[in-house]
């Protein structure tokens, strides 16, 4: 998934909406950022914003189309997000490409109706929305971060969670870097244990589920399951880094559980 | 007492720090010839290293070999049995022969990632390595 906003409020809320239901989602802050992007890797579907500074989201998706009517490749799903719900934007955005509409603000409802009629494979009822990838904490482990394993090394010492979580990221971009660059299996294998441990210790539970599936693979010599089991560890990583910031994991510890229930509850 | 930790992950390295202040100072390095430098340079000095925490999977020198080195090191300093450091084997690989071949190579205990604090007191103590 890729979601396309410059707005960094947006982008938590939608990429934590998006997350929940179980997609995996990159983050581009511009329609320029956007093109590029998807000429280096597949995607199952864009959300676009519409108004973004450098290129907008009707010149990005022309620029997409015209991209794949050269290459003759398929068709990628595009859904514009627009805060415009005036007449004719939902038929400027049609003229430019794109294959529907949504107003803001998003709803998860309409974001699980939107992956259900547009994710290849999964037709109409919408996928089941999945236990909440970031939560309080009390409940399921079907999830793709648990907080309590931060809020336990902030019991350990003051600030601690915090400086973990900043080191961990630090290094995660920095192996995700190399995982993309690296050859060698016996590195890969090396890179994707550290990340595994990393994750462990921080709670990012589907980083750490990513992580050993690669290592496995790598260390059996499955040259053949690895490209896509990396593909899937990138964009996890790329995912905990967009999803997993600072600032929200300081409110996670610091404010009081929120509620289970809440859809806005990042 | 003095603690060396070998960890490539900046993450449990920070845990593995944090758990340990109350026990006395702690060096992190993240490589094994690191470690092997550092562990020596101690010996030299005379004040070497009581507690050596080390990670398997790291680059150049893994933490098996790192194990076999510092005993060789030991035996070279006369400092064997009891008169040498307490290692500890603190990895993410579980897998039995590891673990046999790390005790066959005398390291004192080992710890599965991730490690939590009780666990990790708890085998500190049955080393008799208490907080300073």
């Amino acid at each position: 998934m890729l979601l396309v906003e410059d707005n960094e409020v947006n982008q938590r809320v939608g990429s934590a909406m998006l997350i929940r239901l179980g997609a995996r989602v990159v983050i581009a802050a511009n329609g320029r950022i956007a093109v590029t992007m998807t000429a280096q890797q597949r995607f199952d579907l864009v959300f676009m914003d519409c108004q973004m500074p450098e290129m907008d989201g009707y010149a990005a998706t022309e620029a997409i189309r015209a991209r794949e009517r050269l290459t003759g490749a398929a068709r990628l799903p595009i859904v514009a997000l627009t805060a415009n719900a005036m007449p004719g934007t939902r038929e400027q955005c049609l003229a430019a490409g794109m294959n529907d509409y949504v107003a803001k603000p998003i709803s998860a409802q309409e974001f699980a109706a939107m992956l259900g009629r547009w994710l290849p494979g999964s037709g109409s009822p919408p996928i089941p929305v999945r236990p909440a990838a970031v939560n309080d904490g009390t409940g399921d482990d079907d999830r793709a971060f648990d907080p309590r394993c931060l809020r336990k090394l902030e019991e350990m010492e003051t600030g601690l969670a915090l400086q973990i979580l900043t080191v961990f990221r630090a290094d995660l971009a920095q192996s995700l870097e190399t995982l993309t660059r690296s050859n060698g299996l016996a590195e890969i294998a090396r890179i994707a244990h550290k990340i595994k441990g990393g994750s462990a210790s921080i709670g990012a539970l589907a980083l750490r589920a990513s992580a050993s599936d690669l290592e496995q693979a790598a260390q059996a010599d499955d040259v053949a399951s690895c490209p896509r089991l990396l593909s899937v560890l990138v964009q996890a990583g790329h995912a905990f880094l967009a999803a997993i910031r600072p600032e929200i994991v300081s409110n996670l510890l610091h404010a009081p559980p929120p509620n289970r229930n809440d859809p806005c509850a990042p | 007492m003095r603690t060396l930790i070998a960890e490539d992950d900046p993450t449990c390295s920070l845990i593995l720090t944090s758990m340990l202040k109350p026990y006395g100072p702690t060096l992190a390095v993240a490589d094994g010839t690191s470690v092997i430098r550092e562990f020596t340079a101690a010996l030299v000095k005379q004040q070497p290293y009581d507690l050596v925490c080390l990670d398997i999977m790291m680059p150049e020198l893994d933490g098996q070999a790192c194990l076999r080195c510092i005993r060789e090191i030991e035996r070279g300093f006369a400092r064997e049995g009891r008169a040498g450091a307490r290692i500890l084997m603190i990895t993410g690989v579980a897998k039995p022969e590891t673990i046999f071949s790390a005790f066959r190579s005398q390291c004192d205990g080992y710890l599965v990632k991730p490690v939590d604090r009780a666990r990790f007191v708890a085998q500190l103590g049955e080393l008799e390595l208490t907080p300073a």
